[in-house]
């Protein structure tokens, strides 16, 4: 029999997921399946310099030679990587929109439904600039010229190729090479577009930086790449948002983000991740298989990893920092929550290499209905990095006992003066709490919402205000139905 | 007559931590036998001045002297300082697992010996002592066999200090809050054993917030320490008139 | 399966899969090759090495892999307790909890010489521990010891297990516990094997309701070596308790692997496990609790904590929560760092000299786990071994 809790949260659950509408619109798609002809056509049709189609068909070949990891611990049927189209873009009557005016208002609709305005008058009163990606392309982005005059490089993928071809060359694949793993290996050989960002030397963006990222065609993967770079003493938040349509099939995402941060700089990257999870009895949803790795490259640089991940049938990620500089600091702040048949393993990396450096690990982990949901993260001190130090929290709540909650921390220590520290908790959703909440009038629903979000309130104040007040409201959005 | 050495003479101290000047020109004078209180508000640079006097590397003395019976501490570390008879009963008892409180009092007593040239003790004339001495501070038998302050109550962890204190003999005893976290009768215990150390050898600095501890251990000497300095100083009235008025009005004056 | 049919099972087993490598997840931080590629000889020899048993206990002293009766003292057992040689009380349940799990165990499954065989009948208590004592002074030779312990219901034992030796040789034991319901076994290992020798332990463990079983392994000894300790509470209401102390230094190499399965409800398990790592030691440290999904009301506290003292010594550690029931209380922490500056601070204002204060905090670092150890003669054993490793860094 279900407890109360377990009745409110079922409630909770039937909650429609409420950006999975389609959106329709012509897109220009490779017809499904991948051979090194495949990858040449992205590349062609892109326009690409022949130093990136190269690099593509090496990644490729590489793939060729890999097999998909099983370490995670998530299960899955076999993925036909012969039946996903790897490129689909929205048919523009123009090659590239050279502004909003130009852009399909099938599109713009598209962004507005899903709260995102990409007319600039419309954006946040400009504290937001955004690049919205639609399918593999970007369709948008705006402030760009306001940006530009202080030097900020902020455009899509394909259009940083054409217009920063040296920038992108010394940097991408600098942080995740294209040997790096079975889903980065493929995203090297297949990537479409992603967003790119350049702070030069000193400057701090004065707004927040946005990508959205959306899939729509049926069958196709998406595969964006974003690489950011913050030069010397260069500040940037930047934000990333997903969703994707309801649909019965599986549908792939494989991305990478490169983050590089010069002496001194900063980067904050937030992501609140809400792709289809898939329905209640776990059919369909986006497979999210995504690598993501800052590299502190100089002294005194900082990467600060925030993310909300609620939606995606299967989460893969491990969102990292490579701390090189002298006193460079990373952080990763993570709030993961699984319902019905979700599964996440996700977590992060944190290897000190430089003298003096710093690191922070906070993971929540919330699993409700059937869903599994594991932290798996690594410290690794090397042995020449004097005075590392990090500390890791890492806290899962279980709503319902068909859930699970794991936690796999792998500590790699190779200096005595290495100071580190994890600690872990599993615990149930206090059923004292809920019942003082019932008690002072809260119903259950309300109640377990209000538990969930205290419990992940470390992380989410380092959200930026308006992600926050979205993330708390997805986060409700997760859970609906799942107090059985 | 030959004037007698001051016991500690602090002569415009200048202290910082994590290169925050806190300290800024201490000056403090204190003879045998007298009992000082300071008392400030919060972050007033209470506890850095009882850490600077007992040694703690993490503050940095950037400038003036400090002299304890006519020797200059700079050269001193902590536990020589110790030994010297500098005690500094903690506001916050570090916890120590795994060393059990008689142990560690044997250490001490026999490393403070040692340095006056004393023979250790043996194990029965350091339980002699320890009979002796515990009844000051009530302290139970249970926590001298636990390890050094783990599972202590507040109120259990100040009279350790206390009884460690009583132990170990200093010259110059430093009370940092240790009013704080203490109900009324614990408060009364402790300040009875302080009295009980009161001597006309034996010299005290008492730092608190509220004039509360001050009822229980009359000081010869009030000063008041507001934004790293001496402000004020006085009689025992002194501690009165702050209770009454509050520190607000200095915070006043220094602005 | 009877146990010959078992043991030709193991042989194939072990002969088709051979060592593991370091490309297998439960092995990567440990590299068995040495093992792997050591030749052993299978000649025995009485051993010429002293001994000394604890105070007051039952001592069964086992040379170069075989029961010495002589040096053994099992005079007057208490009725209802069995002790002897494994070969001579072949039991059904041998071989039921470790067969072949790992290219170690089937090893042993397949070659076990002889072994430790304890059965304490229901309702008896024998307050006498049992020292096993095994010496090993067979230069290149491999001893495949396999022990076999039971546990009556409302019974209870304890048992200290000692390795000792020279020069260079493999011990490779096993040791199957069964506790039956409310039955007590207090379970101590100190290994001080030779700093050339190789030490590979598997110990299974079976709890019944409201059982207890408590395991406290002091590791100093051994160039390569590993302890895969497992106990499962397959009753409701057991208690399950894992200490462990690694002192290591030169560059030994000692491996942890536990395993607590709580299968069934209101169970509680605790481990702490410290180590000092000096020189070039290193140490591994993988602590895993499942609770399977009906194990509800389950209590599980897990710790790991190490220090390092020099330069070159490194650990790995995995401590691991898998979890799928929800009324639980389930933690787990690992630390790695100095001593306690705050606490060598305050040392320091009572008079203690910062040398003196490291040797006491890093003493007091070791007694956490001392302290937990019940047996009192092997409690003043333990302690005099590990101070005098410490007398040994401090120099």
């Amino acid at each position: 029999m279900k407890s109360e809790t377990e009745k409110g949260f079922d409630g909770l659950a039937d909650g429609e997921y409420k950006y999975g509408f389609v959106t329709d619109i012509e897109s220009d798609s490779l017809s499904p399946g991948l051979n090194e002809g495949v990858v040449r056509e992205i590349s062609r049709r892109k326009q690409e310099p022949e130093w990136l189609t190269e690099w593509r068909v090496k990644a490729y070949r590489h793939w060729t030679t890999l097999e998909q990891p099983t370490w995670a611990k998530v299960e899955f049927p076999p993925i036909d990587y012969q039946a996903v189209s790897y490129y689909s873009a929205p048919k523009q009557k123009i090659d590239a929109p050279k502004s909003l005016d130009e852009v399909d208002p099938e599109l713009l609709e598209t962004y507005e439904k899903l709260g995102i305005p990409l007319r600039e008058q419309e954006a946040l009163a400009g504290v937001v600039a955004v690049d919205a990606v639609f399918d593999s392309v970007s369709v948008a982005t705006t402030f760009k010229g306001k940006l530009e005059e202080m030097g900020i490089v902020f455009c899509s993928f394909s259009e940083a190729v054409k217009e920063h071809p040296e920038l992108v060359k010394k940097y991408l694949g600098s942080v995740v090479p294209y040997k790096d793993n079975y889903f980065a290996t493929l995203n090297s050989a297949v990537f479409s577009d992603g967003s790119f960002c350049y702070i030069p030397k000193g400057v701090r963006c004065p707004m927040e930086l946005s990508t959205y990222f959306r899939i729509n065609a049926a069958n196709t993967g998406q595969f964006e790449r974003t690489l950011l770079i913050a030069d010397e003493g260069a500040t940037v938040s930047y934000l990333e948002g997903c969703t994707a349509p309801q649909r019965d099939e599986n549908q792939l995402h494989a991305a990478v983000v490169e983050l590089i941060a010069h002496k001194d700089a900063q980067i904050k990257y937030s992501t609140v991740q809400n792709w289809y999870p898939g329905d209640k009895d776990g059919k369909g949803g986006i497979y999210n298989f995504v690598t993501k790795r800052g590299h502190c490259r100089g002294d005194h640089s900082k990467i600060s990893w925030t993310q909300v991940e609620t939606g995606s049938a299967i989460t893969w990620k491990y969102p990292s920092c490579i701390l090189k500089g002298d006193h460079s600091v990373g952080e990763f702040y993570s709030v993961a929550v699984t319902n019905n048949l979700q599964q996440a393993d996700t977590g992060t990396k944190m290897i000190h290499i430089g003298k003096n450096t710093s690191s922070t690990i906070i993971s929540k982990g919330i699993s409700a209905g059937r869903a599994q949901n594991s932290y798996r993260g690594m410290v690794k001190v090397v042995e020449g990095a004097e005075n590392a130090r990090n500390f890791s929290q890492c806290d899962s709540m279980l709503i319902g006992d068909r859930c699970g909650a794991h936690t796999f921390p792998y500590i790699d220590i190779n200096n005595p003066t290495a100071q580190v520290e994890h600690e872990a908790t599993t615990t149930k959703i206090g059923e004292e709490q809920i019942f003082y909440c019932n008690q002072r009038g809260l119903d259950t629903e309300e109640a377990v919402n209000l538990i969930v979000n205290g419990f992940c309130k470390e992380v989410f104040k380092e959200l930026p205000m308006e992600f926050a007040v979205e993330a708390q409201k997805l986060l409700g959005i997760s859970l609906e139905g799942s107090v059985g | 007559m030959e004037k007698t050495m001051a016991l500690l003479e602090i002569k415009n101290l200048h202290a910082s931590v994590a290169g925050n000047q806190i300290l800024k020109g201490i000056n403090l004078t204190i003879n045998p036998g007298e009992v000082h209180a300071i008392m400030g508000p919060n972050g007033s640079g209470k506890s850095t001045l009882s850490n600077v006097l007992a040694g703690n590397e993490a503050y940095e003395k950037t400038q003036g002297e400090i002299l304890f019976q006519g020797k200059n501490l700079d050269d001193l570390a902590a536990h020589e300082r110790a030994c010297a008879g500098i005690f500094l009963a903690f506001q916050y008892p570090v916890e120590i697992p795994g060393i059990s409180n008689m142990y560690f009092l044997k250490a001490a007593v026999n490393a403070v010996r040692e340095s006056r040239g004393e023979e250790p003790l043996d194990a029965m004339d350091f339980l002699d002592l320890v009979e002796e001495k515990k009844k000051m501070v009530q302290i139970r038998d249970d926590l001298l066999e636990r390890a050094v302050n783990s599972g202590f109550s507040g109120g259990e962890k100040k009279r350790n200090e206390i009884f460690q204190m009583a132990m170990l003999e200093p010259r110059l005893g430093i009370l940092d809050e240790t009013d704080s976290g203490l109900d009324i009768d614990a408060l009364r215990i402790v300040s009875d054993g302080v009295n009980a150390l009161r001597g006309s050898d034996r010299g005290f600095l008492v730092i608190t917030h509220y004039q509360r501890l001050l009822d229980y251990i009359v000081p010869d000497f009030v000063h008041v320490l507001v934004n790293g300095q001496i402000v004020k100083s006085g009689g025992k009235e002194l501690a009165l008139e702050l209770e009454n008025e509050g520190y607000a009005s200095w915070n006043g004056e220094q602005q | 399966m009877n146990l010959a049919e078992l043991r030709k099972k193991a042989e194939m087993e072990f002969s088709a899969n051979g060592f593991p490598t370091t490309r297998e997840e439960l092995w990567r931080f440990s590299d068995v090759s040495p093992v792997a590629n050591a030749v052993f000889s299978n000649d025995w020899k009485p051993s010429e090495l002293e001994f000394q048993s604890l105070e007051g206990s039952l001592v069964v002293v086992f040379e170069n892999g075989k029961l010495s009766r002589e040096k053994s003292n099992l005079g007057n057992l208490p009725e209802g307790v069995r002790i002897g040689s494994i070969l001579d009380f072949p039991d059904p349940r041998i071989g039921s909890l470790a067969g072949t799990q790992s290219a170690f165990v089937a090893a042993n499954t397949a070659r076990f010489s002889d072994g430790l065989w304890i059965e304490v009948d229901d309702g008896v208590q024998l307050e006498t521990p049992i020292h096993l004592i095994h010496l090993a002074d067979l230069d290149g030779a491999a001893f495949h010891l396999r022990n076999f312990i039971s546990v009556g219901e409302n019974a209870s034992a304890t048992l200290v297990e000692e390795y000792v030796g020279e020069p260079f040789y493999w011990t490779n034991t096993v040791t199957e516990c069964f506790v039956a319901d409310r039955g007590l076994l207090d379970r101590y290992k100190i290994q001080r094997e030779s700093p050339s020798a190789f030490h590979f332990q598997t110990l299974e463990a079976r709890l019944g309701a409201e059982a207890v079983f408590s395991n406290h392994a002091v590791t100093l000894g051994s160039r390569l070596g590993r302890d895969d300790i497992r106990a499962k509470l397959a009753g409701r209401g057991g208690e399950a308790i894992c200490n462990g102390l690694y002192l290591l230094n030169g560059k030994q190499h000692f491996d942890t692997h536990l395993f607590v399965d709580h299968a069934v409800p209101e169970c509680n398990s605790h481990e702490l496990y410290k180590g000092i790592l000096d020189e070039k030691a290193h140490a591994v440290f993988c602590g895993r609790i499942l609770v399977r999904q009906d194990a509800q009301q389950t209590d599980a506290v897990q710790s790991n904590r190490n220090l390092l003292l020099s330069r070159g010594a490194k650990v790995n550690t995995l401590p691991q929560l898998e979890i799928y029931a929800d009324d639980v209380k389930c933690t787990h922490g690992a630390t790695i760092g100095e001593l306690d500056e705050q606490a060598l601070y305050y040392l320091q204002t009572r008079g203690i000299d910062p040398v003196q204060g490291q040797a006491m905090l890093t003493g007091a670092f070791a007694n956490e786990v001392l302290d937990e150890i019940r047996c009192a003669p092997f409690k003043a054993y333990a302690e005099e071994r590990v101070r005098t490793w410490l007398e040994g860094v401090a120099k």
